[in-house]
């Protein structure tokens, strides 16, 4: 599929373009780039909203093509969504999401982080929002062990060679951890 | 670009975000994940975000409750076991600690869960079955806090002594609290004196008094600053009842301040002194008398019932259309 052609035909007055770091270009219909506030604003400093206003291409050094196509897939799924709002606790809270959220989002953690990393630059709050909140629940009611599991993180904390908990260099500190969290499931055996 | 693609490789802003939609008992695992997220947390020292918070004392057991922001409930149990061992269960994870005081592994899970609490606490409340543990917690509540505790509601079981409540109340956040609600331990009522309490800044600023089975021993006009109070006392006085009456003029929010009296010599007084322009009135077979009394530049008026059955006054403060066509105000 060529990257020229999006869904949606836009004309040279409502679209710009944009150059992903491995140098693909894609256009962008002005109405999607409202949802990133980096876009937006980069939009109306240069005034590309005007029709008499010359276009540069804007080159995104930070975005592989691969994120760029994949976040076009958000920003058009998004479309006519409303505005979003941060404080809508009861939304920004639920671990619950739409089933074309979780298909879009059943990719691998590496993924995962770097379309994170590309919303938090483009600065997309939905997408944002949500891919932490994924995160989160990924997390959430799991102990150190499986989280290393989940997130596929190795860990640098010497583990207690019969337990497998971890040993606190600072084990005088206070907070090293609730008796009720230290129940976290027993080792493997060795 | 080399694109980070792991949770520890994440700016702080992705970290915090995330962390922000994990609760307290997560972000305790987390930080056991890696030393750098460790460090992370030890930094930010994300904040845990308990709404209600309830403990209950039993003999050989403590019970440690709380909502989280996600209303998933934890309920923790403490449990002493034969030999001095301490049984912790959680869920259905069980693990014991093996001479280990019950009470001790209780408070210091407690100061972490305090520790990490910066935001308001909907409610706390102590609740007791049994008196030495409930005495040693309360000794200990002090050293557990790092900073005051921000609670609206305060609940607490009580016994005859007002120290009890000052080994706790004093260490909260004056400037959160709404309301105290205090109840009796045990099965009669008894007379609590709270000439202490009265004077904490803490009383001053509470909304809400709730008392259930204890007789307080105070001065009625400490309780103006209410705007909802249902207590009982042990004896008032025409001259405080009049003082609190003018207190009580001056209160633009006050909703009712019931006080049932178990001595009020001079009642007679008072009934006086609030004039003879009263009506009866009867309300599922109980006689109340009611006065009506204007308030000074308000179209609202205080309205005082005395109900002679159990010897009650209520005060309440209605709006001027609401008094019924035969009754009239006073000025």
């Amino acid at each position: 599929m060529s990257c020229e052609e999006p869904t949606t035909s836009p004309t040279p007055e409502n679209n710009i373009t944009v150059v992903s770091s491995d140098g693909k270009e894609f256009l962008l219909d002005l109405k999607l780039t409202e949802q990133s506030e980096t876009l937006a604003r980069l939009i109306s400093n240069f005034e590309y909203d005007r029709t008499d206003v010359k276009k540069d291409p804007v080159p995104l050094g930070n975005i592989t093509s691969a994120q760029m196509q994949k976040i076009i897939e958000w920003l058009q799924h998004h479309r006519y969504y409303p505005k979003w709002e941060q404080n809508d606790i009861h939304y920004s809270t639920s671990f619950t999401f739409e089933t074309w959220v979780e298909e879009y989002l059943n990719i691998p953690n590496n993924e995962m982080f770097e379309l994170l990393n590309a919303a938090n630059y483009l600065n997309i709050p939905r997408l944002f929002s949500t891919i932490c909140r994924i995160m989160a629940s990924r997390i959430t009611g799991k102990s150190a062990e499986q989280i290393r599991t989940v997130l596929n993180i190795k860990t640098d904390v010497k583990n207690d060679v019969y337990t497998g908990i971890p040993i606190q260099e600072d084990s005088s500190s206070s907070e090293d951890g609730m008796s009720e969290i230290s129940l976290s499931p027993s080792p493997p055996p060795i | 670009m080399v694109s980070s693609s792991s949770l520890v490789e994440m700016p702080d802003n992705i970290l915090n975000e995330i962390l922000a939609y994990c609760d307290f008992k997560d972000i305790l695992s987390i930080r056991k994940v890696c030393r750098s997220l460790q460090h992370f947390i030890d930094d930010v020292f994300p904040e845990s975000t308990l709404k209600d918070l309830n403990i209950s004392i039993h003999p050989k057991k403590v019970c440690l409750d709380y909502f989280s922001v996600h209303n998933t409930p934890y309920i923790i149990e403490y449990h002493k076991t034969f030999g001095n061992h301490c049984m912790v269960k959680c869920q259905t994870t069980i693990k014991v600690i093996e001479n280990s005081n019950f009470l001790d592994v209780f408070l210091r899970d407690l100061e972490i869960v305090l520790m990490h609490q910066k935001s308001l606490i909907r409610l706390k409340r102590i609740v007791r079955y049994e008196d030495n543990s409930f005495e040693y917690f309360l000794e200990n509540f002090k050293k557990l806090l790092h900073r005051p505790l921000k609670i609206e509601e305060f609940h607490m079981y009580v016994k005859d002594n007002q120290n009890e409540i000052l080994a706790v109340l004093p260490h909260l956040d004056p400037q959160s609290i709404i309301g105290i609600s205090l109840y009796q331990y045990g099965e009669d009522p008894k007379n609590l004196e709270i000439g202490e309490i009265v004077k904490l800044e803490h009383w001053k600023r509470s909304e809400q008094l709730h008392v259930d089975k204890c007789i307080l021993k105070m001065n009625v006009r400490d309780l103006a600053n209410f705007s909802l109070v249902d207590i009982s006392m042990t004896s008032v006085s025409a001259e405080e009842m009049m003082v609190l009456k003018e207190k009580l003029l001056y209160h633009p929010l006050l909703a009712e301040i019931y006080i049932r009296c178990t001595r009020f010599d001079d009642k007679q007084q008072f009934l006086e002194s609030l004039g003879i322009k009263e009506v009866s009135s009867e309300l599922y077979g109980i006689a109340r008398r009611i006065w009506h009394l204007e308030i000074p530049n308000s179209d609202d008026v205080l309205r005082i019932s005395y109900r002679s059955q159990n010897n009650s006054f209520a005060f309440n403060r209605i709006q001027g259309s609401d008094v019924s066509d035969h009754a009239e105000v006073l000025n």
